[in-house]
């Protein structure tokens, strides 16, 4: 019996020595098996949920829903005619740029995604995961963005399926720049809090982010966007984080705290864009 | 049949790990039903298949999570071998005491998980009031979730002709 439990220990220590000590190719093949296989239902169920929670909201406000229908109505109307005009301005404003040898505005290549669970599985860190991997040309260190601002970035990715560090994560970490007084700061992410009404939820209820070592002769004022600064290589400069939420000393008083509020909307991500060339 | 029963409880409970919604104030934890699922081996089946059963759970759950493989399948294994070894002097077969050894587990997991993070500094960014809310998390979801697992593996074992430990 003793012999058989040595046997045992020795064979498991073997195990777990060789198991903790994968390779990363072998130990990602293992992980796109398990997450290639759940990929699909856990797509299924988040948008069965949302379908539900959608339903429910709207069966509650159907008489707001008949006028915000109507007030929709009229808006598009004005908007078909504001856009007769405008797509003239713009088709003069292309031929005047071109005149005066001006670039094209930069733009990034993405990828469209759908965020198919919200959460790292265990909830150790703030991560979502999306549709998209390796063989839709999602690689990682790849940053992760909505059409208001930046979300996070791709931290694991898999054949079919990819994680994405959220902004609100306290690992998370990027350089930004003020963008009208043109300092820059490294952005954290500020964690979630625990209070508020939706407390169910990866996404839901982001704390401001921290911008620390801000020179204390700047006058940031609340309201100020931040972007991306372009340091580092993974980000492309110019993208939007977010807009300065409150300033504060540190607590040595030789520098300024910014917090700053994510200008995407963490609590209702369903679909997002991977920038994949910069 | 044993094995069919055991992949059917580990996928199914790592599918509805995955999916459950986790609140901040338990500090994210989420349901622990891979643990409970290595739990019920460990004190119903033999000490091999109690291990194998442990190992599954938790490369699963690694896989699943953004974890380092082979994080929680140690825990698991720890505690799965320590329970098999010590059912027969310590503990009675009641769902009482699987809520309680659910409570016990989710939050030693926790914490053992936790550990292992730290001694690779993967966990710099995580407080530990926010660990110490998680545990006490998954103990309190693992206190219901624990009998719950328990009940449906051993009716499914028992609908298949299958007795475990407690009922030999």
């Amino acid at each position: 019996m003793r012999d058989r439990t040595f046997v045992l220990g020795v064979v498991l220590a073997t195990f777990f020595l060789v198991l903790l000590n994968l390779p990363s190719s072998v130990s990602s093949s293992l992980r796109d098996f398990f997450r290639g296989g759940m990929a699909t239902y856990q797509g299924g169920v988040t948008r069965l949920l949302s379908r539900v929670h959608k339903t429910s909201a709207a069966v509650g406000n159907i008489g707001d829903i008949i006028q915000e229908r109507d007030r929709l109505d009229k808006e598009v109307t004005v908007l078909r005619t504001q856009l007769r005009g405008v797509e003239g301005v713009l088709r003069e404003n292309n031929e005047l740029r071109e005149l005066m040898g001006f670039k094209k505005r930069l733009s990034v290549k993405t990828v469209a995604c759908a965020v198919i669970a919200r959460d790292d599985g265990y909830g150790w860190w703030q991560t979502m995961r999306l549709d998209k991997g390796r063989d839709e040309g999602v690689a990682a260190d790849m940053p992760v963005m909505t059409l208001e601002g930046l979300v996070g970035r791709v931290i694991e990715v898999g054949a079919h399926t990819c994680d994405v560090l959220l902004i609100s994560d306290r690992a998370f970490k990027v350089s930004v720049r003020f963008e009208q007084e043109g300092s820059f700061g490294i952005l954290q992410g500020g964690g979630i809090s625990l209070r508020g009404d939706h407390s169910f939820g990866v996404l839901c209820n982001p704390l401001p982010s921290e911008v620390d070592y801000v020179r204390k002769d700047l006058k940031i004022k609340p309201g100020e966007w931040v972007v991306t600064s372009g340091f580092g290589g993974v980000f492309p400069a110019g993208l939007v984080v977010g807009r300065v939420v409150s300033m504060s000393m540190d607590e040595t008083g030789l520098y300024q705290v910014a917090e700053v509020a994510p200008a995407a909307d963490m609590a209702r991500l369903q679909h997002v864009l991977v920038v994949t060339e910069p | 049949m044993t094995a069919a029963i055991m992949i059917f409880l580990l996928l199914g409970g790592g599918l509805l790990q995955s999916l459950m919604p986790a609140s901040a104030v338990l500090g994210l934890a989420k349901p622990p039903f891979l643990m409970a699922v290595s739990l019920y081996y460990a004190l119903a089946h033999p000490r091999g298949t109690a291990v194998l059963a442990a190992i599954l759970a938790g490369v699963i759950q690694d896989s699943m999570s953004l974890l380092p493989l082979g994080y929680s399948a140690l825990c698991f294994v720890i505690f799965g071998v320590i329970l098999a070894e010590t059912r027969e002097k310590l503990f009675g077969d009641s769902l009482f005491t699987v809520a309680i050894l659910g409570a016990s587990l989710g939050a030693l997991t926790t914490l053992g998980l936790f550990l292992m993070l730290s001694l690779n500094s993967l966990a710099d960014s995580i407080p530990f009031w926010w660990v110490a809310l998680k545990m006490g998390g998954t103990a309190l979801l693992g206190l219901g979730i624990a009998p719950l697992v328990w009940w449906v593996a051993a009716t499914l074992e028992r609908h298949v002709g299958l007795t475990y430990v407690g009922e030999r």
